[in-house]
């Protein structure tokens, strides 16, 4: 009896002491259906212990967030180390890449504690910790909060000038995938989210320097400074492929219908179109056609495009 | 009878419970009150506390919520290819940082492109942990002088996207990346080296990656540099 009451008294006190301490653990909820058709309502839903995915659009590494992400269907065969997989976005964006599940791989053996494939869904069911791996999983369904509106991803248009004066309309535009553009100061590596950026201006960097200084000015008119890596230098070690994609794929985007890439070496300015901007600039459009003035509208936008694929 | 010396037994346990759980509160970030540990929270401010799998010691900033303002960093780190950073010690509590109570986003660097990013709510009083999905790795390289430092690149799982670089080290150096799947590639053409490894990256664990032959132990009666006879 009273190692009942100890017992008792010991898992009131620790779910209180739960409760108290704020871990900021995943607020994710997700419904995983696995390779047999099984559903699972999984809580404090990640990947790795992460909030993100890994994958390859067009061969290009991507981390998407699961925050952003409605549902996921995985088409490949269970044994295959990588398998297509389809996201449907919140916003009803659908798009289709590769993403590595592991299949029948097995951890290396200097891996201290290892002994199963890391790639694994994790998080809490009704009946306690829950993880699947990721080869196993036929499809997953998000389950965000009623109501919430999905985190607003822009897409981003700008003009950029290169360092012999050439300029593109760009849209879409990332830095190695990502919508922010990561930067030194000092030592210290931040990022600049490039939806909240009016303009960068980036310095002439002598030949072979590694560095390049930039100037960011927010759309608020706060203006950052740094140092953005520029290096044409080949490593040791670096594939073609790698060396190519760091090198001359720093930014990348769409001009017109077609691909577009240039590396952080070659731009001079980027100047960044907002909503407004556009609207204004189809008006003048508009009305230029209206008037019939013939005159051309300036820049060589879809003339040359710096295809690297 | 015995029904009310069970049902004195629960309210007494019950309340031992509930006084236990009063001094925690009333203690709350008191551990430095015992002249060690961490220092009580001071009044009007929360704690944010970096819960890192045992690595104490990392680079991050703290971005205000509303306004993306930076309130706070630490760089306590060197950049994973300098040739000068090693381990200089054990430290044994997480960082923390005491901000105002409000909706803040902790930014942790790690030796590659990705960062970690956690939105977390510090409240008035109250320690938050924030779960950093992070790990660490070790390259050792011996060569037929001992360990020694050379380059290395980190790549993902597929070697499609360079991710880092690093700088071995003949001291204890680890490489803290976001847990994953990797590759540390080692590539030195005069001596014929090309090495590819897999490094499994999991919260709390630890992998050493050696390269090279193992430095061999020390024969009986064989005594180091210190020791040679002229």
């Amino acid at each position: 009896m009273k190692r009942k009451v100890l017992w008792g008294g010991i898992a009131l006190l620790a779910a209180l002491w739960v409760s108290a301490s704020g871990a900021a653990t995943s607020a994710l909820k997700a419904t995983v259906i696995d390779r047999y058709g099984n559903q699972h309502q999984v809580d404090k839903f990640t990947f790795q212990g992460r909030q993100d995915l890994e994958i390859y659009v067009q061969g290009q590494r991507r981390l998407v967030e699961l925050v952003k992400v409605d549902r996921l269907r995985f088409e490949g065969e269970r044994s295959d180390e990588e398998q297509r997989v389809v996201l449907v976005f919140r916003n009803g964006v659908q798009e289709a890449g590769l993403m590595v599940t592991g299949g029948s791989a097995s951890p290396h053996q200097d891996a201290v504690g290892g002994g199963s494939s890391g790639r694994r869904f994790s998080g809490v069911t009704e009946l306690g910790p829950f993880f699947i791996l990721a080869s196993d999983v036929q499809e997953i369904v998000l389950r965000h909060p009623v109501g919430e509106e999905p985190p607003e991803e822009k897409i981003l248009k700008a003009t950029i000038i290169t360092m012999n004066g050439r300029r593109f309309e760009v849209g879409n535009l990332r830095y190695h995938g990502k919508q922010r553009l990561d930067f030194f100061r000092g030592r210290n590596k931040r990022f600049i989210p490039l939806d909240k950026v009016a303009r960068i201006d980036f310095e002439d960097g002598g030949t072979g320097d590694e560095f390049r200084p930039i100037t960011a000015t927010y759309w608020s008119g706060k203006t950052v400074m740094g140092t953005v890596e520029a290096s044409l230098v080949r490593l040791s070690g670096e594939t073609d492929k790698s060396y190519f994609e760091r090198v001359n794929r720093a930014f990348t985007g769409v001009v017109g219908s077609s691909p577009f890439a240039i590396g952080m070496h070659d731009v001079k300015h980027i100047r960044f179109r907002q909503d407004k901007d556009e609207e204004s600039a189809e008006d003048s459009a508009a009305d230029t056609n209206d008037s019939n003035t013939g005159d051309s509208i300036e820049g060589d936008v879809g003339d040359t495009v710096e295809d690297s694929q | 009878m015995a029904s009310k010396i069970e049902y004195t037994q629960v309210r007494k346990w019950f309340l031992v419970g509930i006084a236990a759980v009063v001094a925690g509160c009333a203690t709350t970030g008191g551990s430095g009150g015992g002249g060690y540990g961490l220092p009580p929270i001071p009044e009007g401010k929360g704690r944010l506390m970096l819960e890192t799998g045992g690595i104490n010691e990392v680079n991050y900033y703290v971005l205000d919520g509303e306004t993306g303002e930076e309130i706070h960093s630490e760089s306590p780190r060197m950049a994973a290819s300098s040739p000068i950073g090693y381990e200089t010690g054990y430290r044994s509590l997480p960082q923390f940082v005491d901000l105002d109570p409000g909706r803040y986003t902790v930014v942790v660097n790690t030796d590659i492109d990705d960062s970690v990013e956690k939105e977390v709510e510090v409240l008035m009083g109250q320690e938050m942990y924030a779960t950093i999905p992070i790990g660490r790795f070790q390259v050792i390289f011996s060569d037929a002088q001992g360990r020694s430092q050379v380059p290395f690149l980190i790549f993902d799982y597929n070697l499609r996207t360079m991710l880092g670089r690093g700088m071995t080290s003949t001291e204890v150096r680890y490489f803290i990346v976001p847990v994953g799947e990797y590759k540390v590639r080692i590539e030195n053409s005069p001596t014929n080296l090309d090495e590819i490894r897999p490094v499994q990256i999991s919260m709390g664990q630890t992998q050493n990656i050696l390269i090279g032959p193992p430095p061999s132990p020390a024969q009986p009666g064989e005594g180091g540099e210190g020791d040679a006879q002229p």
